[in-house]
């Protein structure tokens, strides 16, 4: 343990048998709220015939029912609020599977807990009050810049909020203000450092930046090896997901090759997806997390989707939070570009919505040295096809602005000739994915 | 007086002009004259031919998307100043070209506007109206031999 450990980092070193303690309290004071306030979660215990009282011991949580992102989108917008309207103070929402979003409405003590994680996550890395934080995720729905905002802000830095975009007056800014810390997805920095580049900025020469927060898509150790020999800042990981809260849920130490789970709120589970059995730390399954501190839309047995392992033994840190591996896999067929995640079917409806073309599609995924390529191919159909290609290019123009306001992306578009792609016959490959993983 | 171009939605990759141009030199139909848009994904080849029929038949077999269109085609002197006089008319009379080629006839010293307006019965008024002289399907078809 480093003797100049900031005060937020205090319950990362909790005794472990005084973190399950509380763990249970929490608990024991989550499930019969949650029982009270939320519907499906009473009428799936009493038909599972599970009392709260049933929860004695951690094990007994395995009792309990599963959610789902489905559940968030089936209960849309309300129906898994525990909390009176009264006490909620913020929403965030984020994309679901069908292009209704889920929405996550917190009250001011969710958001207490969530910066907490974020502060605490920052504070590992080695972030102090004497940093200056660059905030570039997007700010609004999305968790990524409040997230990260809010935990600098806590920790006591100075934070530049610029938001998603406008790469040359950020890395203006970056140079000019000694910004110290830059919170990004990984290949929003990538392409930070291309601009970089292109401007004659060398981050090592021109740039105090010394740290990068790094989240919200996956990424891998060729990445976070490549920024760090790009630009000698030292990159971490930050974990998190709206649903659970936003970025903090979990973060890299100087020690570990993982993310420490801030399990005093988060309780994570890793479970077979198929069984739905638990397995025990040390196994890979499908990652699942309780929120033990929030009121507002609290999460029992959320299934994150998120495939990695808890691992065995304690952290050299001397952290007693457990470590889970970095993220690499999904159970099902989200795919996450850019940080936001994408459905293959959400596509499909977009696509539906434009009758001058055929519902047959196909998601290319490749990368440059820097950012994500999102190319989607559709057919055109003969009674659609024009002489004018004026008309044609109304018909690209249409599937992007579907897809821009389900998706919120903007994928390059190419028209091809009908029948030249795959063709429903059971499973097929709608997606082919080459970027580096 | 309009005749008929074939439209055809190509895919902007190499051959695939090669494989219309062979479709229809194996069923014998002659190109009259042609025009290729393109943007960065697509392209679409426009087509006058000798018989017009058999070459939207032949590719349609061959999977191709064809759509007929009606194009109106304008014989000028083929000296300087033989297109500005059509268009400055056109233009004149507020005309809507969409786009426009052009070849020589073989024999005498016409040239062929081919255009495709936006509103082509308008355009036609006007261009007959001026004294222009338009092509038909079988003066079209005599050009090719």
């Amino acid at each position: 343990m480093t003797p100049d450990i900031n005060p937020v980092s205090k319950p990362d070193f909790m005794p472990v048998e005084e973190l399950r303690a509380l763990q249970l309290a929490k608990l024991q004071k989550l499930i019969p709220y949650e029982y009270e306030h939320v519907a499906l979660f009473r009428r799936r215990c009493d038909e599972k015939g599970v009392k709260p009282r049933d929860l004695v011991t951690l094990k007994d949580l395995a009792k309990f029912p599963f959610m789902k992102k489905t559940d968030l989108r089936d209960e849309y917008p309300y129906g898994l609020t525990a909390a009176p309207m009264r006490e909620i103070n913020r929403f965030h929402c984020s994309s679901g599977t069908t292009g209704k979003p889920i929405c996550i409405p917190q009250t001011k003590g969710d958001l207490e807990v969530w910066t907490d994680g974020a502060a605490r996550c920052l504070a590992m890395y080695g972030i102090t009050a004497d940093d200056i934080v660059q905030v570039s995720y997007g700010y609004g729905l999305f968790t990524g810049g409040l997230g990260a905002h809010q935990g600098a802000e806590r920790l006591g830095c100075a934070v530049l909020p610029t938001g998603a975009g406008n790469t040359e007056k950020q890395i203006m800014l970056m140079k000019d203000l000694n910004v110290t810390v830059i919170c990004c997805t990984p290949s929003y920095f990538l392409h930070l450092a291309t601009v970089a580049e292109k401007m004659g900025v060398d981050f090592r020469r021109d740039t105090k930046l010394k740290h990068g927060v790094f989240g919200a898509e996956p990424w891998t150790d060729e990445i976070r090896a490549k920024i760090e020999q790009i630009s000698g800042i030292t990159a971490h990981d930050i974990y998190g997901l709206t649903e659970i809260s936003g970025p903090g849920v979990a973060g890299n130490c100087a020690f570990c090759h993982g993310m420490h789970i801030w399990e005093d709120h988060f309780y994570p589970e890793i479970i077979d997806p198929d069984t739905l059995e638990v397995l025990p730390d040390g196994e890979e399954g499908e990652l699942v997390f309780t929120t033990l501190d929030r009121f507002g839309t609290p999460m029992v047995r959320y299934r994150t989707r998120d495939l990695t392992r808890l691992q065995l033994g304690q952290c050299k840190c001397g952290r007693t939070m457990r470590v889970m591996d970095r993220v690499h896999a999904r159970s099902d067929d989200m795919l996450i570009i850019h940080g936001v995640n994408v459905f293959p079917s959400q596509i499909e409806a977009c696509l539906m919505k434009v009758p001058e073309i055929a519902p047959h599609y196909m998601i290319e995924l490749s990368s440059t040295d820097t950012m994500d390529l999102f190319e989607l191919k559709v057919e055109v159909t003969a009674e659609t096809f024009s002489d004018s290609v004026s008309a044609m290019e109304a018909v690209r123009k249409r599937v992007a602005a579907s897809i821009k306001e389900i998706v919120g992306l903007s994928p390059k578009i190419y028209l091809v000739a009908p029948g030249t792609l795959p063709r429903s016959q059971g499973k097929i490959k709608r997606v082919i994915d080459n970027r580096k993983k | 007086m309009s005749i008929t171009q074939i439209s055809i939605f190509l895919e902007n990759k190499v051959g695939q002009l090669a494989q219309v141009c062979k479709v229809l030199a194996d069923n014998d139909v002659s190109l009259v004259t042609l025009s290729l848009a393109e943007t960065a994904d697509f392209g679409i080849a426009r087509l006058v031919v000798d018989d017009t029929a058999k070459a939207e038949d032949v590719l349609r077999r061959n999977k191709y998307i064809v759509k007929a269109t009606p194009v109106v085609a304008v014989a000028v002197p083929d000296r300087p100043g033989g297109m500005a006089e059509v268009v400055s008319t056109l233009s004149a009379k507020g005309c809507d070209i969409e786009y426009s080629y052009a070849f020589a006839l073989r024999h005498g010293e016409k040239a062929v506007l081919v255009f495709r307006f936006k509103n082509n019965e308008q355009a036609t008024a006007v261009i007959a109206e001026a004294g222009f002289a338009t092509l038909t399907e079988n003066q079209i078809q005599d050009a090719a031999k």
